[in-house]
């Protein structure tokens, strides 16, 4: 149906970057007033404040600046033909988002990626990134391009893991790294010894069938695929 | 053949509906864990420790964990998901106040263990929700990577696991080059 929400719940700039390149008019509520971005393409056409245009270019990187740090209001986005969507301005929604993040209030830790997090660079990419998080940038990103968390990146960078945090998030945000995944089959990441502690911290019904699962042996299972194909076909008879 | 059991971890935000997954799919009974929630969470009940429940198929078993919803972000995930042969992460279509945090736990874990996965959104049948493309868009995942189900229905509860366990089997290249090795 849309994309909606609260910016206390999602921040206004993960809020913008989900519309990806759809075309359609983003609107947000904050009392008593009403805004409505234009959007096609990944371009931003115009911004309107209670139905009023905005003209200046300079007035609409303020807005931006502005609304990065908001957290509070409500969001929707409702899709439109490109030809609807129409305004003075066009400007790349990541360069825009770029500049507002460069002014942005920390960001809360329920909103950062956790401090082992293994993010990687995206080749070919580049945005502005402001002075602060190019210099973050320039020290980290060789070691982003085999995949590095924030954790990692402390000590080349010389950034607490809390600021590498949110360095890391500023630049997922306008596109320049992503979350590098493990593919299956490959050995796991050794356990940080917080795991284990954490682990034995949270309660779980004892029982003959919990001690039979392992639960804690670092054992990674590539199931045989004689059982993956019964069981597969034992299900397919649950939904055929 | 003796097999030992297949792991499955089921894990995702308050009221996603994990608990109801695993009682829909379990062919015994399952280890109930939920407590009056001591918070405002939208509902009564909420599970406070692991949700346990085991599914015999044609003599074979599998056994399906539940991480417990409340907690934002926690290692105890990464244990649980070792020696799993798949992770379920269910997210709520009509709740995207919750996705942040789905996201949280999903890039941790696929960052840290090897494990197939699969994103299961559920309550799609709710008047107001984000469509599967919109999901998979902020999660940054190809749409082939999440399905829809109801927890409630367990002929779409097995349907996902099929595709889950679909994910488990290798894949056709490397079934060639251990063919041809
Ligand atoms: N309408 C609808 N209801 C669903 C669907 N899936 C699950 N439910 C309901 O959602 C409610 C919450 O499900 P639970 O299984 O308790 O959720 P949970 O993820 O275990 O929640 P916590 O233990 O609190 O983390 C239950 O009343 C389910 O019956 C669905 O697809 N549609
Ligand atoms: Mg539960």
């Amino acid at each position: 149906m849309a994309i909606f929400g609260s910016f206390d719940e999602i921040p206004p700039a993960e809020a913008l970057t989900a519309t990806g390149a759809a075309n359609g008019v983003f609107s947000f509520r904050r009392p008593p007033h009403l805004h409505e971005l234009f959007l096609r393409g990944g371009l931003v056409v115009g911004w309107k404040e209670d139905g009023q245009l905005v003209e200046d270019i300079m007035q609409l990187h303020a807005h931006f600046a502005e609304l990065v740090s908001v957290r509070d209001g409500t969001f929707q986005f409702r899709r439109a033909p490109a030809e609807q969507v129409s305004g003075p301005f066009e400007v790349p929604l990541r360069h825009i988002l770029a500049s507002g993040l460069a002014h942005q209030e920390e960001m809360s830790q329920s909103e950062l990626p956790g401090p082992l997090t293994v993010f990687e660079r995206i080749e070919h990419r580049d945005a502005w990134l402001g002075e602060e998080l190019q210099v973050f940038w320039e020290r980290a990103e060789t070691r982003l391009r085999h995949g590095a968390s924030a954790a990692s990146l402390v000590e080349v960078t010389g950034a607490s893991v809390g600021k590498a945090q949110q360095y890391l998030q500023r630049l997922r945000l306008v596109g320049m790294v992503r979350v590098r995944r493990l593919a299956p089959g490959t050995p796991a990441r050794p356990r940080p010894p917080e795991a284990r502690a954490s682990w034995e911290a949270t309660p779980h019904p004892e029982g003959d069938s919990i001690s039979r699962a392992d639960l804690t042996g670092i054992r990674p299972v590539v199931p045989s695929k004689p059982l993956v194909r019964r069981l597969m076909d034992g299900l397919a008879r649950w939904f055929r | 053949m003796d097999f030992a059991p297949l792991k499955v971890v089921v894990s995702g935000p308050v009221g996603a509906g994990k608990s109801t997954y695993i009682r829909t799919l379990s062919t015994t009974t399952v280890v109930e864990t939920d407590e009056m929630a001591t918070e405002c969470i939208g509902k009564d009940l909420t599970t406070v420790a692991l949700d346990f429940g085991t599914l015999h198929i044609d003599g074979f078993e599998v056994l399906l964990f539940g991480t417990p919803g409340q907690e934002r972000f926690d290692f105890m995930w990464s244990v649980l998901c070792e020696g799993a042969a798949g992770l379920l992460l269910l997210v709520a279509a009509h709740r995207p106040g919750s996705f942040l945090k789905a996201r949280h736990i999903l890039e941790f874990i696929t960052s840290q263990v090897p494990i197939p996965f699969l994103l299961a959104v559920t309550h799609t049948d709710q008047e107001r929700v984000w469509e599967l493309e919109e999901i998979a868009d902020f999660f940054g995942l190809p749409v082939t990577d999440l399905l829809a189900v109801d927890a409630r229905d367990r002929s779409a509860c097995a349907r996902m696991l099929h595709r889950l366990l679909e994910r488990c089997l290798p894949t056709g290249r490397d079934e060639q080059s251990r063919v041809t090795a």
